[in-house]
């Protein structure tokens, strides 16, 4: 299949067009999911499945080996490990902030520094996270920062 | 290559960083010396060069926690005052019981002054960042609207 990515100009809107022979093949419901954010997660808690939409997702963690998915207020054990949860948020808001750590971008209400070279994150429902200054160059991209 | 770009920054910072600190150890407790350029400048270079080192000794490519931060910039302190004075000594640079003081209190300085530049750079990009986070919401806003 032949993929064509055309870089446009902040004036334009962004548009995704499929031209495929089965509009229900799987590809094309991944392809259009992920274009308009609706990816999604398999959660657990107290032994119930729920599905999350990663745009509801705040943070993915990992602590002691078990990983958790943080939503506005709520905590749900995922299966996932760290790089897997990595490659299904490709593309999306979401970007790896630390080394245990994958942090929704448009979560973020504000960043601020630390003395410690580090970056504090203030997200919309006030929690913190830490941002390490070496994922900070993908937190830029993500949010489209311009270098003046 | 963006590797060998930031040692290189990094080395004129530090060079910047102890030139300024000659001249204010010389304007405020030797006002009337005259400095050797060459020998100086050169010594200076060399200098720079075991400080940049030392930060590379202390350097981690881990994530450090805030605590472990703390310990490592308090070792590179140490490190810094224990090659850099005996150096200067055997350069001339001070002799003496009071120059002794005066000498680590300016390596003290010139390593705050580097974690404050640091910082500055930080905050600038952290300005940067919450101003991109504020015009993407007016936008988002204004689509919404």
């Amino acid at each position: 299949m032949r993929v064509t990515v055309e870089r446009i100009g902040r004036e334009r809107e962004e548009e995704l067009v499929v031209r495929c022979h089965d509009p229900f093949a799987d590809w094309v419901g991944s392809v259009t999911e992920a274009a308009s954010g609706q990816r999604t997660v398999c959660v657990c808690r107290e032994g119930e499945l729920h599905r999350l939409r990663l745009s509801e997702v705040f943070y993915f963690e990992v602590v002691d080996d078990r990983s958790f998915v943080y939503t506005r207020v709520e905590v749900f054990g995922v299966k996932e490990k760290l790089y897997e949860f990595e490659r299904l948020c490709a593309g999306s808001s979401l970007f790896r902030c630390s080394k245990s750590m994958i942090l929704n971008a448009e979560k973020i209400d504000y960043v601020r520094p630390s003395l410690s070279g580090r970056f504090e994150a203030v997200l919309s429902n006030g929690e913190k996270v830490i941002v390490s200054r070496k994922y900070v160059a993908d937190l830029k991209r993500k949010l489209g920062v311009q270098e003046p | 290559m963006k590797n060998i770009t930031l040692w290189v920054r990094r080395y004129v910072i530090v060079y910047g960083i102890i030139m300024l600190c000659t001249f204010f150890m010389c304007l405020l407790f030797n006002p009337s010396s005259v400095l050797p350029v060459v020998p100086y400048f050169g010594r200076i270079m060399v200098f720079a060069l075991i400080a940049l080192a030392l930060t590379a000794a202390c350097y981690s490519k881990e994530e450090l926690s805030g605590k472990a931060w703390w310990g490592r910039t308090v070792l590179h302190l140490l490190l810094l005052e224990a090659v850099l004075l005996p150096l200067a000594h055997h350069w001339g640079f001070w002799s003496g019981g009071r120059d002794i003081v005066i000498y680590a209190g300016f390596i003290l300085l010139a390593k705050v002054v580097w974690h404050l530049a640091d910082y500055g750079l930080d905050a600038k990009t952290a300005e940067q960042i919450n101003e991109t986070i504020r015009k993407n919401r007016l936008e988002n806003r204004k689509e919404e609207d």
